[in-house]
Formats: C-alpha cells, sequence, structure tokens
C-alpha cells in the first residue's frame, strides 16, 4: 500500500499541454469513479488547475495503478500517452506527502505563497470526499494538509510582501495613510501603468480618483472608467493639493514636478503626508523631492528594489516554510508506518523475542549445571510457546489488515504491547 | 505580599517586553499574542500591589521608588487603554520596555521616607499627584509613538524599506497616537500644575514657592502647550512634531528625576 501522486504541473508541461488535460470541475465525479475501476487504485482524489494536473491515491501496485491511470488520461483526452509521459511525474510515500503539502502551501506554486491554491485543493478534495473515493489515508493525509497549508500562512510571510510593483506601491501607501479609504489619487498622464495601479488602490479602497492628461479627452475617457474626475493638465499643480497619491506616468521629455513646486503643495496642505509615485522614464518629478518631509517619493527604480527584497525575504520565508514541512511530513509518515502491518508484525516479533532470549539467560545464570542438551530443550520450549501465543493475532491481523479499517487492528495492537512509531 | 506582587509585575512586563522585541526582529504571530497577554496580566498584576500598598499606607507615593512604580503603572495604564482604539499591537513593543525601566528603576531605589509632612494627606495632594501621573503617563505614551514614527518613517524616506518596516505601524496610526496622547496628557498636566498650585497657596500661601520641580513643570508645561497648538492650528505633523514629543518627554524626565537635585524645594522627590 503506497500514497502516489502522479500528474503533470507548470514545472515539468507547456501550457498547451496542461490545457489539454485538463478537467473541469463538472467532470470530476465520473473520473473518479472511473478510477475507482481499477481495482489497485483503494483511495483518489483528482486536483486540476491551471497549472497542475495530479491524481493523488493511496494504491497497491504503483506500477499497476500508474498504468492504468495513464492510459485512462490518454484515452479521455484523446491524446497519444507518449504525447504527455515525458512531463508526468510519479512521486512515493514520503515524498508524494511532501508534495501534497507543498502544494496546498502554494510552495510549489508559480508565484510562491498565492493563495488560490489551498481553495482550489480543498474543493477537489471535496469533490472527491463527496463521492466517497477517498478513505482514512488520504482524508487524513489532506486533513494534515490543511493544518500544513494554514500553519505555513501564518507562521511564515510567504504571501504577506508584495511582490508586483502595483502593488508594492499599495503597501508603501498603507504604510504612509493606514486605511486608503476615502483617499483621493490623482494620476497625471493616461498610460497603461498608471491604469493599472489605479485600479488596484481602487480595489483597495482609495475613494475617488483624479485623472489629469495633456490629451483632455483621454483623460475624461479614463476617469469615467474609475468613476473619477478629469482636469486639464494645466490645472494640474492646483489639484495636487487635494490628492494624498500621485501616480505620474507622462511622457514628457523633462520634469514636471520641481522641489518647489512640492514644497508649495505640502505648505497648502498644511503638512499633510503625500505619496508620490514617479513611473514615468524619464522621470517625472525633481528626487530631491523625497527631501522635504511629509513628502514620499518612489520612482520606478525604488518600487523595483521594494519588490527585490520582498522576493528575497519571500525566499527566506519559503525556507522556513520547507522546514516547517519536513516536520509535518515525518511526523505523517510516522502515523502511516503505524498502520503497516508489515513493520508490526516484525516489531512484534522483535519484542516476544528479545523478551524470551532476556528470560531465558536469567535462567540459564541461576542454573549452571543445566546440561547443553538441557539448555537446548528449554530453549525450544520457550519458542514454541511464544510462537504458538503469536499465531493466531498475527494471522487475524494480515487477515483484518486487508479489510477496510483493518488499520485499527494494527493501532490496537501497537498500543496493547507498547510499540512504539519508529 | 505588597512587594512580591511588584516583583511579580515587573516580571511578567519583563518577559512581554522580551516577547515584544522578538516579535519586532522575528515574525512570530504566537510571540506577539503572549506578549500582549503577559503585559496585560503584568498590568492586573501590578494594580494589586498598588491596591494593597494604598490600602495599607493610606497616602499617594512619598519617594522617588514609589512615584517610579506609580508611574509605570499609569504609563501601563494609559498604553492599555489607548491599545483597545489601534489594532496594531506592536506600540507595545516601546512602551512596555518603559514600563520595564521605570518599575526596575524603582525597584532599585532605596525605600525609605523621610519624615512625612502632614498636609501630605489632604484631597488636594491626591488630586495634584494623580493628575499629574497620568499626563506625564500620556506623554510617555506619545514619546514612544513618536519613537515608532521616526524609525517608520526612516524606513519609508530610505526607499528601501527593510523588515522593520513592515512589522511597524503606519505613520498615520503613529501620528494618531501621538496626537492623542498628547491631548490627553496635556489637560491632564494643566489640571495638575493647578491642583499643585491651590495645594501650595492652601499650605504654604502662595501659588508658587519657586522649587526646582515647579519651574521645570512650568518650563515644560510651556512647551507642551506650544507643540500642541502647533499641531492644531499651525498644522504641525510628522517628524518635527514626533521630535518634539521627544524633547519634551525629556523634559518630563528632567523635571521628575533631575530637578529636585539642582534645587530643593517643596517637593520631597
Amino acid at each position: 500500500m503506497d500514497i502516489i501522486v502522479l500528474g503533470l504541473s507548470h514545472k515539468t508541461a507547456p501550457l498547451e499541454l496542461r490545457e489539454k488535460l485538463h478537467i473541469p470541475e463538472s467532470d470530476l465525479p465520473e473520473v473518479l469513479e472511473r478510477c475507482g475501476g481499477c481495482g489497485e487504485i483503494l483511495e483518489r482524489m483528482m486536483l486540476s488547475t491551471c497549472n497542475r494536473v495530479e491524481a493523488y491515491a493511496v494504491v497497491d501496485e504503483v506500477e499497476v495503478a500508474r498504468h492504468f491511470l495513464v492510459e485512462f488520461l490518454a484515452e479521455r483526452h484523446k491524446l497519444e500517452a507518449a504525447a504527455f509521459e515525458p512531463c508526468l511525474y510519479l512521486l512515493k510515500a514520503e515524498q508524494a506527502v511532501r508534495h501534497i503539502f507543498r502544494v496546498a502551501s502554494s510552495l510549489d506554486a508559480m508565484v510562491v505563497g498565492e493563495p488560490q491554491i489551498l481553495g482550489q485543493v480543498k474543493s477537489a478534495y471535496g469533490i472527491a470526499l463527496e463521492h466517497e473515493a477517498t478513505g482514512v489515508i488520504l482524508n487524513n493525509l489532506m486533513e494534515t494538509a490543511f493544518r500544513v497549508a494554514k500553519r505555513v500562512r501564518t507562521e511564515t510571510g510567504i504571501a504577506t510582501s508584495a511582490v508586483s510593483v502595483s502593488t508594492a506601491a499599495i503597501e508603501l501607501a498603507k504604510k504612509i495613510f493606514g486605511d486608503l479609504k476615502g483617499r483621493a489619487v490623482m494620476l497625471i498622464g493616461a498610460g497603461k501603468m498608471s491604469e493599472l495601479s489605479a485600479k488596484h488602490l481602487l480595489a483597495d479602497g482609495v475613494g475617488s480618483v483624479i485623472v489629469a492628461n495633456r490629451n483632455f479627452d483621454r483623460a475624461v475617457e479614463m476617469a469615467e472608467r474609475f468613476g473619477g474626475r478629469a482636469v486639464r493638465y494645466e490645472e494640474a499643480k492646483a489639484e495636487m493639493v487635494k490628492a494624498d497619491i500621485i501616480i505620474s506616468s507622462t511622457g514628457a521629455p523633462h520634469q514636471i514636478l520641481s522641489k518647489a513646486d512640492l514644497e508649495e503643495i505640502i505648505l497648502q496642505r498644511r503638512n499633510r503626508p503625500i505619496f508620490l509615485i514617479d513611473i514615468a522614464v524619464p522621470r517625472d518629478i525633481d528626487p530631491k523631492a523625497n527631501e522635504i518631509d511629509n513628502v514620499y517619493l518612489y520612482d520606478l527604480d525604488d518600487l523595483q528594489g521594494v519588490v527585490q527584497t520582498n522576493l528575497r525575504e519571500r525566499e527566506r520565508e519559503a525556507e522556513r516554510a520547507e522546514a516547517l514541512i519536513d516536520r509535518e511530513v515525518r511526523q505523517f509518515v510516522g502515523w502511516l508506518a503505524t498502520l503497516k502491518v508489515v513493520p508490526t508484525i516484525v516489531a512484534m516479533r522483535k519484542k516476544v523475542e528479545s523478551i524470551r532470549e532476556e528470560e531465558l539467560r536469567r535462567v540459564f545464570a541461576k542454573l549452571p549445571e543445566l546440561t547443553p542438551e538441557e539448555q537446548e530443550a528449554i530453549s525450544t520450549l520457550a519458542s514454541s510457546i511464544v510462537n504458538k501465543i503469536l499465531h493466531d493475532p498475527m494471522t487475524e491481523l494480515k487477515r483484518q489488515s486487508a479489510l477496510k479499517d483493518g488499520h485499527l487492528y494494527v493501532s490496537v495492537l501497537r498500543r496493547l504491547f507498547a510499540i512504539r512509531d519508529e | 505580599m505588597e512587594l512580591i506582587l511588584s516583583y511579580l509585575a515587573l516580571l511578567l512586563y519583563l518577559s512581554a517586553s522580551l516577547g515584544y522585541m522578538g516579535s519586532l526582529t522575528a515574525r512570530r504571530g504566537t510571540l506577539l499574542r503572549a506578549a500582549v497577554v503577559l503585559a496585560r496580566s503584568g498590568f492586573v498584576v501590578h494594580t494589586a500591589a498598588l491596591s494593597i500598598y494604598l490600602y495599607q499606607q493610606g497616602r499617594p507615593p512619598a519617594n522617588l521608588a514609589e512615584w517610579l512604580s506609580f508611574y509605570a503603572w499609569a504609563t501601563a495604564a494609559v498604553y492599555l487603554l489607548t491599545d483597545v482604539r489601534y489594532e496594531s499591537k506592536v506600540i507595545g513593543s516601546f512602551v512596555i520596555p518603559l514600563v520595564v525601566i521605570l518599575l526596575g528603576t524603582s525597584a532599585a531605589l532605596p525605600k525609605a521616607i523621610e519624615g512625612l509632612s502632614p498636609p501630605l494627606r489632604n484631597v488636594g495632594v491626591w488630586a495634584h499627584v494623580v493628575l499629574t501621573l497620568l499626563g506625564n503617563a500620556a506623554f510617555a505614551l506619545a514619546c514612544c509613538g513618536a519613537l515608532m514614527y521616526l524609525l517608520q518613517e526612516r524606513q519609508l524616506k530610505s526607499r528601501h524599506p527593510g523588515g522593520l518596516f513592515r512589522r511597524l505601524p503606519s505613520l498615520n496610526l503613529l501620528d494618531d497616537l501621538c496626537h492623542l496622547a498628547l491631548s490627553l496628557g496635556f489637560p491632564l498636566l494643566t489640571l495638575g500644575l493647578l491642583s499643585g498650585a491651590l495645594l501650595a497657596y492652601s499650605t504654604f500661601g502662595s501659588f508658587l514657592t519657586w522649587d526646582g520641580k515647579q519651574i521645570w513643570s512650568i518650563v515644560t508645561w510651556i512647551f507642551y502647550a506650544a507643540l500642541l497648538h502647533g499641531r492644531l492650528a499651525g498644522g504641525w505633523r510628522g517628524r518635527k512634531a514626533a521630535i518634539l514629543s521627544i524633547i519634551g518627554f525629556c523634559g518630563v524626565v528632567f523635571t521628575s528625576l533631575g530637578a529636585n537635585l539642582l534645587i530643593k524645594g517643596t517637593h520631597a522627590f
């Protein structure tokens, strides 16, 4: 019995192949049903997102199950198995467990830490659970994976820092203004970048948008899209007093805002802070403006620097997450081992044998006058008692373990005989 | 009993401080939560210790050691009260260590009380002591907020914000905290000084006895009056206001600890 992961992801397969193998959520019940047709597959679930198609299963014979699944995928998607087989990975036991934990925790994601994947795994598992495709092992595995993912989220910072220029700008804005609700943002220049940033800011609750552009019609058009207000380029400076955040991205060949301009604006604002984001190349705002109190000026390079720092921080945090996952994997594999019959029987035998040997040693020490023949006879007697006592429970254990809930017998036996997890 | 509780409170505040510091350097949510719980329990124990003291002695603090313990308590009280307003618990990382310093100094100082003059048992003294204590505690909080503001402002101005940047609250919140603490502290200090003046009049027959503490208190009061006025009317905010809050608090510390050493007067400490 083994846990396996069979699938492909953005790391091994190009998008067009992933698209071809994608299984829509509505088809999952049928797919799970058909995979159940293979006797070797005891428990199963199927995860299909835009970045990965993976089967998680508990199987008896790994090779048989693998073959079945590959054939099934090929047939279902009307592909030659050879077309996708090179991209497939097959992970077993501990590796499979680690992979599932990493996927759920978004460590295996295209953008490490992006949060959607956990929801996708949960819903895939929900479908499998609903259609009784899972059992004790997969249930415990997935519940553990969700718990691990939650720990990774709360105990490490892999998902807290901004890793794009526009989200970095928002992160900074929040550290200046706290809540962005009711703040006014002004866009100078109606370019793509400023539009994107404005969208993010609006999503974060910014109250009003003012757009200034050389081409007034474009300003009006963009302001309408954001439910904002357009002003003529010449009036921009006067309007800046009202704006808390200014995103400047004009194509002007020279600076449009000098340090003196901003000194005046900040004076009129009675020192209320102002956050300037200069994403124009060449820059629109005199870099010296950052020296003014309550003015915070970031240009494109600064923002990219913040993103770089955050990415490095994320990597560091990802390492911590990996360590956390390592511990969880060890724990889970430990639990898994307790479910296995053969190691339990071996451990049981070992324990009883050691008791036998110990007792024999003590008896022989007390009775030095015994002849080798007598010793031999006593030794055989002890062995046969041990074997006869063990025989019935061991046979029954093997029989039960093949049945559903067999692991219960294993765990009771381990508890009764105090056999520890190795 | 009271002494044991005081030491216990100090221990709790100290472990809370360590937790706060830890949560500043490492991203550990659990550490911060533990620190908050420790700080609150420290405050409860401290309150119990001072209640026993007040019940047994029936008088306001009468030497520097006692006063410092009350000051530490008042600072913790003002902080925990304002803390309800803010989601960010990080502010404790700066306030609680200050509480530890105050209470620790109190524990280290001699406890002896030089002959307590009888007038120190009337209502006027109580009002004077309680009001100035709370006022000064609010200024301590303003100073902590200002320190955090300066740190966060430097992070933002550097354009390469580091780890501290993420853990410190927003500038807006910190400025708000300073403002709140100042507008709380100033009226309290004003009333405290007025009650002190009335007390002096009823005891010594003059509003002002020109002892060191009185003079420096008035200087501090004028300073804070100017600062608050600047904030309200002149739009002073941000870095400059933060620096002034810190200077003001240095004045408070000097008034409390140093002024008497230079010019002896009607204040026992």
